[in-house]
C-alpha cells in the first residue's frame, strides 16, 4: 500500500510540480511540433509513457553499476541511449512481425517518439537523483502525462493567439516562447524557490 | 551550387536553428544559465551534429531504412565521450552546473532529424559545411543569452564578479523562455529591415 | 442640428458606460485604498503608487513607438500600475515596482497586442515575477502604524504577516477585527478589507465589474477553507483568517475581474470562479510561497477562453432546445424501430459498422506518413524566402 501511494505522489509531483516542459524545459522543440498536429499528441504521450517505462526498468540496475564510476557524467546518458537503441529495435521488429499493416514509415515515427530530449531527460533525472524502482517508474509516467498535459495547454494557448493583434515581428516562435516562458512562469510561483536539482 | 552555400550560411542568422526554427530551446531555456554552461553546450552541439552530419552523408544512405536513426543515436552518445572529455577542463563543477542538459543534446532534434533528412542528401563537404553553420548559429545565441543572463542573474562573466546582481531571477528557465523569445523578435525585426531595404533597392533600380 | 444628431461610427453606445468610464471608475475605487495605505504607512505608500502609474503609462507609450505605432490613450496602464504597488510592502524598494511594471508591460501587454489582447493578468504576472525575483523583500512587512521614509532603504520594523503564520500552520496572533480594519502586517493594499470590499461593491454598483466573479470565487473559497483548515480552533475564526490574509479578496475584486481575461459569458465566469476558488485554495495549502493568488490568477487565465468555449456550446443547444429535443426523439424512434425488427438485421448493421472503423485507422496512418514529410519543406520553403510560405511556417 505504501508503494502505491509513493508512486501517485511522485507521479503526481512529476506532472504538476516539476512539469517536463514548464519547469524542466525538456523537449520543447518536439512539443511545438506536435502543436501543429494536435491529434497526435495522445498517440505520441502514450509512446513516451511506454518508452520511458521500459527503458527505466531495463536502465535502472545498470545505473546502480554505472553510478560509482567517475565518469557517470557521461557514462550514464551514453547506456540510457544504449537502452533507448534496444527497446527501439525491439519495438520495431515486434511491430514488423505482429502489425505488418502499420509498418509504413514506421521507422522515422517511431524514431522520433523514442530518440528525444523528453524520453532521454525523463530516464537521466531520476538517475542522477538515485531514486528507487517504485519513483523511477512513478515519475516517468508522471513526466509523459504532463507532456501530453502541457502540449494540450500550449496548442489551445497558440490558437487563440490567432485572435490577438499581435505585432508583426513578435508573431510565430517569438510569441510562442514568451507564452511558454509566462505559464513556466506560473507554474514556478507554485514550486517556489525548492525546484530540485 | 551558390545557392546551397548561401543557404547553409543562412544557418547562421536568417535561419538560425534556435532563434527561428525553433529547435534547440529546451536546453538554452533551462541549462544555459551563464558563459560557461554555454561553452559546455557549444562544445557539446559541435560533436554531436558535424560529425554525426559527416557520418550520415557517408554511410547513412547504406544503412537499411528504419534503423538510421538508430545508427545516428548511437553514433552522436559516443560523440559525448570526447565532448565530456573536451568541457570538463572548462572548470571543476562545470558537470553540476550545466547539470544534464549538454547530454540531452545527443538526441535533440539536429543530430537525429537534420541528419536523415539533409545530410543523407548531401554531399560529406557540404553536409561538414551546413553542420558548422548550424553549429555557428547556435554558439551565437547560447554566448549571447548565457552572458546576458550571468550579468542580470548574478552580475559577472565567466565566473569573474564585476557587479552586484541586477535581477536573480534570470538564471530561471522562464526567463530564459522569455528572453530567447525577444531574442527571436530581434532576429524578426532585423529581417524585415533587410527585406524592406531589399525591395527599396530593385524599386530603385 | 448638431444637438440631435452625432455622426459616429459603428457602435453606437446609448449608455453611460463606456471603456474609459469603466477604467476611470476602477481608478476612483483604488483610490479609498491608497488613502487606508498613507493612513497606516505614510506618504511612502503614495509615492510608490504615483511610481507604478507613471512608470507603467511611460513604458507602455515607449513600447508603441519602438513598434512604430501610434500610441493610444489609454487608461489601463494606469490602472495596471496602481494595482502592483498595492500588492507589495509599503517599505518595497522602488526598483522592485518598476521592474514589475516593465514586466507587465514589456512582457505581457506589448508582445501580445496591448490592451484587449493581453492572454494575461498585467498586474498579476508582474507581482509574479518580482515575488520569484526578490521574495525576501517582497514577503517582508513593515509593522502598521508607523511612517516609512520616502526615500532610502526602510528602517521601519518588520512584523510577522497573517498569511505567513498560516502557511507554518500557526494561528496569527492578530484578532479577526485587526485583520478587518487592516492594522495587521501585510500587502500595503490588501490589509484593510473593509475598505477594499466597500470598493469593490462601488465597482458592482456602478457596473464596471460583474458581480458573479467575486461572488463565485469567495464562496467556495470560504467553503473549502471552512472544510480543510490549516489551523485549529474554531472553523470559523479558521476561515476568517483565511479569507482576510494575503491578497484573496483584493484580488477578487480587483484582478480576478479583468475585463479582458476573464470569460465573457456569466456561466463561465461562475465556472471561472468556483475553478480559481480551487486552484487558489492548492496553491497556498501545497505552494512554495506564502500567497498563491498571482500564479494561480496566470494559470486560470488560460482557462478562460476554454470556457468561453464551453459556454459557447451550452448555449447554442439551449437556444434551439425544441429542435435539439426533436432531433433526440427522432433517433431514439429510429433505434426503436431497428430494435423492433430481427435480429439478424442487427447482425447485418454490425457488419456494415465494421468499416466504418477501419477507413479510420487508414486515415491516421496516413497521417503518419505526412509527419514527417511535411517538416522538411517547410524549411526548404524558409530558404526560398518566399513571403506567403515564409509566414505559414512562422505562424506555428
Amino acid at each position: 500500500m505504501s508503494y502505491i501511494f509513493q508512486f501517485l505522489t511522485m507521479m503526481l509531483t512529476a506532472l504538476f510540480v516539476e512539469n517536463i516542459i514548464f519547469t524542466r524545459a525538456l523537449g520543447t522543440s518536439w512539443m511545438f511540433y506536435l502543436t501543429k498536429r494536435p491529434g497526435e499528441i495522445i498517440k505520441y504521450t502514450l509512446l513516451l509513457t511506454g518508452v520511458t517505462t521500459v527503458s527505466g526498468l531495463i536502465g535502472y540496475p545498470l545505473n546502480g553499476i554505472l553510478h560509482g564510476s567517475a565518469m557517470r557524467h557521461v557514462l550514464v546518458p551514453v547506456m540510457y541511449i544504449a537502452v533507448m537503441a534496444v527497446v527501439y529495435i525491439a519495438a520495431y521488429l515486434l511491430i514488423k512481425k505482429f502489425l505488418p499493416e502499420k509498418f509504413e514509415n514506421l521507422g522515422i515515427n517511431l524514431g522520433t517518439a523514442v530518440f528525444n530530449c523528453a524520453a532521454l531527460g525523463t530516464l537521466l533525472i531520476p538517475a542522477n537523483a538515485r531514486f528507487d524502482l517504485i519513483t523511477t517508474l512513478g515519475y516517468g509516467i508522471g513526466m509523459s502525462l504532463g507532456f501530453g498535459f502541457a502540449a494540450i495547454v500550449v496548442a489551445y494557448g497558440l490558437t487563440r493567439l490567432e485572435y490577438c493583434r499581435v505585432p508583426k515581428i513578435f508573431r510565430g516562435i517569438p510569441i510562442a516562447l514568451i507564452y511558454l516562458g509566462l505559464l513556466s512562469l506560473a507554474f514556478y510561483g507554485l514550486v517556489g524557490h525548492q525546484l530540485p536539482t | 551550387m551558390k545557392s546551397e552555400l548561401k543557404e547553409s550560411l543562412g544557418y547562421i542568422f536568417f535561419k538560425n536553428p534556435v532563434l527561428v526554427l525553433g529547435l534547440i530551446i529546451g536546453h538554452l531555456a533551462a541549462g544555459d544559465t551563464n558563459l560557461q554552461n554555454a561553452a559546455a553546450l557549444s562544445i557539446t552541439f559541435f560533436f554531436v551534429t558535424v560529425p554525426v552530419m559527416l557520418f550520415a552523408s557517408t554511410i547513412g544512405k547504406k544503412i537499411p531504412a528504419g534503423f538510421n536513426l538508430v545508427c545516428y543515436a548511437l553514433f552522436s552518445a559516443a560523440m559525448l565521450v570526447p565532448a565530456y572529455s573536451l568541457s570538463g577542463s572548462i572548470s571543476a563543477t562545470i558537470f553540476d552546473s550545466s547539470g544534464i542538459y549538454p547530454a540531452l543534446l545527443a538526441v535533440s532534434t539536429v543530430p537525429i532529424i537534420y541528419s536523415s533528412k539533409i545530410a543523407e542528401k548531401q554531399t560529406p563537404i557540404k553536409a561538414i559545411f551546413s553542420g558548422l553553420c548550424i553549429t555557428a548559429g547556435f554558439i551565437i545565441t547560447a554566448v549571447i543569452l548565457g552572458a546576458a543572463r550571468e550579468f542580470l542573474g548574478s552580475g559577472s562573466l565567466w565566473g569573474f564578479k564585476l557587479a552586484d546582481a541586477i535581477y536573480p531571477a534570470a538564471k530561471l528557465p522562464f526567463w530564459g523562455f522569455i528572453l530567447l523569445g525577444f531574442m527571436a523578435a530581434i532576429v524578426n525585426w532585423i529581417k524585415e529591415i533587410f527585406k524592406k531595404s531589399e525591395k527599396g533597392e530593385e524599386e530603385g533600380a | 442640428m448638431k444637438e440631435k444628431l452625432m455622426f459616429q461610427n459603428a457602435p453606437h453606445v446609448r449608455q453611460s458606460e463606456s471603456v474609459v468610464t469603466m477604467m476611470t471608475d476602477v481608478i476612483v475605487a483604488l483610490l479609498p485604498i491608497y488613502l487606508m495605505a498613507f493612513f497606516y504607512h505614510g506618504a511612502r505608500s503614495l509615492v510608490l503608487g504615483l511610481c507604478g502609474a507613471l512608470c507603467c503609462s511611460v513604458l507602455s507609450v515607449l513600447g508603441a513607438l519602438l513598434l512604430r505605432e501610434k500610441p493610444v490613450p489609454d487608461l489601463t496602464p494606469i490602472i495596471t500600475g496602481l494595482i502592483i504597488p498595492l500588492l507589495l510592502p509599503a517599505d518595497i524598494p522602488y526598483y522592485v515596482v518598476i521592474s514589475a511594471c516593465a514586466v507587465a508591460i514589456f512582457v505581457v501587454k506589448i508582445p501580445f497586442g496591448g490592451t484587449g489582447s493581453n492572454l494575461f493578468n498585467p498586474a498579476a504576472v508582474g507581482f509574479a515575477s518580482v515575488a520569484i525575483c526578490w521574495p525576501e523583500l517582497v514577503f517582508r512587512y513593515p509593522a502598521t502604524m508607523q511612517a516609512i521614509e520616502i526615500f532610502g532603504e526602510s528602517t521601519a520594523k518588520i512584523a510577522q504577516s497573517p498569511a505567513y503564520s498560516l502557511s507554518l500552520g500557526a494561528v496569527p496572533d492578530y484578532n479577526v477585527l485587526d485583520m478587518l480594519l487592516g492594522s495587521a502586517p501585510g500587502p500595503m493594499g490588501a490589509t484593510n478589507i473593509l475598505v477594499v470590499a466597500a470598493c469593490g461593491i462601488f465597482l458592482i454598483v456602478k457596473k464596471a465589474i460583474n458581480w458573479i466573479t467575486p461572488v463565485s470565487f469567495i464562496v467556495p473559497y470560504a467553503l473549502l477553507c471552512l472544510l480543510f483548515p490549516r489551523i485549529g480552533g474554531s472553523p470559523f475564526e479558521a476561515l476568517c483568517y483565511e479569507l482576510f490574509s494575503g491578497t484573496v479578496v483584493f484580488g477578487a475584486f480587483f484582478m480576478l475581474t479583468e475585463p479582458v481575461t476573464s470569460p465573457k459569458r456569466d456561466f463561465g465566469k461562475l465556472m471561472a470562479g468556483i475553478s480559481s476558488a480551487i486552484v487558489v485554495f492548492l496553491f497556498r495549502y501545497f505552494g512554495g510561497f506564502e500567497m498563491g493568488f498571482a500564479s494561480a490568477l496566470i494559470v486560470m487565465n488560460v482557462f478562460s477562453p476554454i470556457y468561453d468555449a464551453i459556454c459557447e456550446s451550452v448555449l447554442h443547444v439551449s437556444r434551439h432546445k425544441e429542435s435539439f429535443v426533436a432531433s433526440i426523439k427522432e433517433e431514439t424512434k429510429l433505434r426503436k424501430n431497428k430494435k423492433e425488427e430481427e435480429k439478424p438485421v442487427i447482425r447485418v448493421i454490425e457488419k456494415a459498422k465494421e468499416p466504418e472503423e477501419l477507413p479510420e485507422i487508414k486515415t491516421e496512418e496516413i497521417s503518419e506518413e505526412e509527419i514527417l514529410p511535411e517538416k522538411e519543406p517547410e524549411e526548404i520553403d524558409l530558404s526560398e524566402n518566399s513571403e506567403e510560405k515564409e509566414e505559414e511556417a512562422l505562424q506555428l
